[in-house]
């Protein structure tokens, strides 16, 4: 069904989508099911069903799944990531949506991961969420079930306006790069789905170049968090690839770890500090930076964890890769020396909860509008912040537009066709194929890569470097006029160099404007988040012809999380599985005797137990241990625990046998509580185990820890009665230490 | 950041996969000879993705590392 251009001028149809990656293919296929009589024409600049970025990542999708929190989630994203610039209400929409919409992708067609019994086969991230995973094939099945339903699709085919007839989008403009042919689109509602503006810096989302946000911006419609297209990851900097998690074992040339220089605890994804911190060694001659592979699992795992499930088309991909490296790039080593990788990410089409932008006719989906849409707030799209909601994001906008479009391509008529807008676009699009050489595009590119890649303009902002910045673009800008091309693929060339270079002036305008620091976006010259003056979004648009930046205040009153509230993370309760065979008291004594049998306790997780004060003799209170262990997907840690008296827990319990695990810092305050608490069941015992998080502690992770806990407890039948019964050959009470933690022996103890 | 393709004309089947797979229009499809030609090699980002999915196995794609080279600081 692939519609190869001849030489028609003109497509009609109900509803154009511009750009046939993963969200284009998701609107058109959920309009069809929508509704089927409505013609759907899906247009990409490249082949649909393997273009756009969907196919060249990793293949994650972020999900909220069955044991994580939606409101536990929400508090931490509004916190940590969107620093309440999040739009609260989509973002809830989102959480709410993610899981169903894994699922219906697999109903299309797509491989995703699922378990035996059906369900999706996620991973569960230490931070309150999980990533689903599909293979790297999915644009294929993708296309067929879009063909099935009789979407059209037209290849080849790069789209450069929108046109407007009374404030009204009407359909597009463009040109085939294959012949050079002049494409007008005649719609009642236009989709832009062809992905945010990585500057051509990145390679494998090369032609990410802000097509759709520089139709939308030049056609009128509101810009919405721009200043947050900045993004920056660690990179080999022989290969120039990505290291996903690298940030966490980073070191400067001294051998000093800048990873806990830079970073507080754990991270969700590379933060801020890193980024500034790894050009602060730098230029302070401390460079240059390496990561240290064998220094930590952390960074490794993050790679490795994208290929715990079977998907050829990743590990193909992955593979192929590495050979190449072995092959053509620098000799292996453990210790690489890394570089910031700028990748930029600005998505900043404004967007309301139907993905309608502020120009009637016209949507916004996927990563166009993934900032704009400000569900995610201070931070850009991914790879930024929240790995896998990418590609979540882009299928949920897909579902969230479509019904709106398909009502409005059913109430509205046909738009009439202006042929002096049509004439006056054609002469413009096809503008550089009349110049005799001039200006380069590939010239122009580099020149606004060399402007946003520099840490100074793009990160470690202030007001001068800045104001440096935009007219360094201005000064390209000025010889747009003078771009030239030889045939369509340079032309498409030049109207790409045109939106990179629109899209960065329309970022540095907007981190101009925000005098603050929040989230993605440090200013050196207003280093502080400003909520008195800065619960605002800024706005960029077009006003004849002049760019104009505006603020907006948040409705942070509507919202459910403000700042300044403390956070309120719900107790996460684990009722184990009856222990058969393990009597209350070997739970007691286990508690004073963990360094006999640690790693048999989670043989996976525990790895090192010591005693820092060891239970008095006859005693519980006051034991503090530091114990090592793995939680999930997270890599080992120490963690500091005293044993504390249930009787002063304040959560409520019931059960005879208890104890308190407070995990304290090296001052003694405390940020987390466990209560244990069992008593004798008909079988052994019956025990259930609560955590309370106390304070801001942003790595909540209740569902990670209700399985390491459920794991830990479970595996008491294993080893407890065996253990318990070896050491009662022991008799020195320092050595075998006994204790009875029911609640009797601890009123009847002296104080 | 650019790339050297190989293309072995003799084993290649003239299928089309590798034009339809690239994304930033390097290759396209030589109509006379039924078969790729390598149009705009400097536009290569070396994603591999024509390499991978060629069934003759007949493309070889030799990076230029690395694949950024503007300087962050």
């Amino acid at each position: 069904m692939t519609e190869e251009i001849k030489d028609p001028t003109v497509f009609d149809t109900d509803v154009l989508i511009i750009g046939g990656g993963f969200g284009g293919l998701a609107a058109a296929i959920r309009i069809k099911e929508l509704s089927p009589e409505t013609s759907v024409l899906l247009v990409d600049k490249q082949t649909i069903g393997w273009g756009g970025k969907a196919n060249k990542g990793a293949g994650v999708l972020w999900v909220l799944a069955p044991g994580d929190e939606v409101d536990a989630f929400v508090d931490f994203h509004v916190k940590n990531i969107g620093v309440y610039l999040n739009d609260q209400e989509l973002l809830y929409a989102m959480a709410h949506e993610s899981y169903g919409a894994a699922q219906k992708l697999a109903d299309w067609g797509v491989r995703v991961m699922k378990t035996p019994e059906g369900a999706l086969d996620v991973s569960h991230l230490p931070f309150g969420w999980s990533l689903a995973a599909a293979d790297l094939d999915m644009m294929q099945p993708l296309k067929a079930k879009a063909e099935k339903l009789g979407v059209r699709l037209l290849n080849k085919t790069q789209v450069v306006d929108v046109l407007k007839l009374d404030g009204r989008i009407t359909g597009a403009a463009g040109f085939s790069l294959l012949d050079g042919s002049f494409a007008a689109f005649n719609s009642k509602a236009t989709i832009l789905a062809n992905g945010d503006c990585d500057f051509g810096v990145m390679r494998m989302w090369a032609n990410a170049c802000g097509d759709g946000i520089a139709a939308a911006y030049n056609a009128g419609a509101e810009m919405r968090n721009a200043e947050f297209g900045n993004f920056y990851d660690v990179i080999h900097k022989g290969t120039g690839i990505p290291i996903v998690f690298g940030f966490n074992a980073l070191f400067n040339a001294q051998g000093e770890n800048i990873s806990s220089k830079y970073m507080q605890g754990p991270q969700p994804d590379i933060p801020i500090s890193i980024i500034l911190g790894m050009e602060k060694e730098v230029m302070e001659g401390r460079g240059p930076i390496y990561i240290d592979l064998a220094e930590s699992a952390k960074p490794s795992e993050g790679g490795a964890g994208i290929f715990r499930w079977d998907r050829p088309h990743v590990k193909a991909l992955f593979d192929h890769e590495f050979a190449k490296v072995r092959q053509y790039g620098p000799a292996p080593a453990n210790r690489i020396e890394v570089s910031l990788g700028f990748t930029g990410e600005l998505s900043a089409v404004r967007v309301d909860g139907e993905m309608r932008t502020t120009l009637p006719g016209l949507w916004a989906i996927g990563d166009t509008s993934y900032a704009g849409s400000a569900w995610a707030g201070a931070t850009e799209a991914p790879p930024g912040r929240l790995r896998g909601s990418g590609l979540m994001n882009a299928m949920i906008a897909a579902l969230l537009a479509a019904p709106s479009v398909a009502r409005h391509s059913k109430e509205t008529s046909p738009p009439v066709f202006d042929d002096r807008e049509i004439a006056r676009l054609k002469e413009k699009i096809f503008a550089p194929l009349n110049r005799g050489r001039g200006y380069s595009a590939a010239e122009a590119i580099r020149s606004i890569q060399e402007v946003v890649v520099p840490v100074k303009y793009s990160m470690r902002r202030n007001k001068v470097t800045l104001e440096e910045a935009l007219s360094k673009v201005a000064a390209v800008q000025e010889r747009m006029s003078e771009l030239y091309a030889e045939d369509p693929h340079g032309l498409a060339k030049c109207h790409e160099a045109s939106c990179i270079a629109l899209c960065a002036e329309i970022g540095f305008r907007a981190a101009l404007a925000r005098t603050e620091s929040r989230g993605w976006h440090y200013r050196e010259d207003y280093p502080q988040r400003d909520d008195e003056n800065w619960l605002r979004w800024i706005i960029v648009k077009k006003i004849e012809n002049s760019m104009v930046v505006t603020t907006e205040p948040i409705p942070i009153e509507r919202y459910k999380i403000k700042p300044g509230q403390t956070a309120s993370v719900p107790d996460a309760v684990v009722e184990h599985d009856e222990l058969i065979g393990v009597s209350p008291e070997m739970i007691d004594w286990w508690w004073v005797n963990m360094e006999k049998g640690y790693p048999l306790w989670e043989p996976n997780d525990h790895k090192s137990f010591v005693w820092e004060v060891p239970p008095p003799v006859g005693g519980y209170l006051g034991a503090i241990q530091i114990a090592e262990e793995k939680m999930g997907p997270m890599p080992p840690m120490k963690i500091r625990i005293r044993w504390d008296d249930p009787d002063k827990c304040p959560i409520p319990r019931t059960y005879e046998h208890a104890i308190v695990a407070s995990g304290i810092d090296p001052d003694g305050k405390v940020g987390a509580m466990i209560l244990h608490e069992w008593e004798k069941s008909p079988r052994g015992s019956r025990m259930r185990s609560t955590m309370r998080f106390l304070g801001p502690v942003p790595p909540a992770l209740p569902a990670i820890w209700k399985m390491h806990d459920r794991a830990e407890v479970s595996t008491f039948t294993k080893f407890l009665p065996d253990l318990y019964r070896l050491w009662q050959a022991v008799k020195d009470p320092a050595i075998n230490r006994q204790c009875s933690l029911a609640k009797s022996s601890r009123q009847n103890r002296p104080a | 950041m650019s790339a050297s393709i190989e293309i072995n004309r003799d084993e290649c089947t003239g299928c089309g996969t590798c034009v339809e797979a690239c994304f930033v229009d390097v290759m396209r499809w030589d109509a006379a000879e039924e078969k790729p030609v390598v149009a705009y090699e400097q536009d290569c980002v070396w994603c591999f993705t024509c390499e991978i999915n060629c069934p003759a196995q007949c493309i070889n794609i030799i990076p230029q590392m690395p694949g950024q080279q503007v300087h962050p600081y």
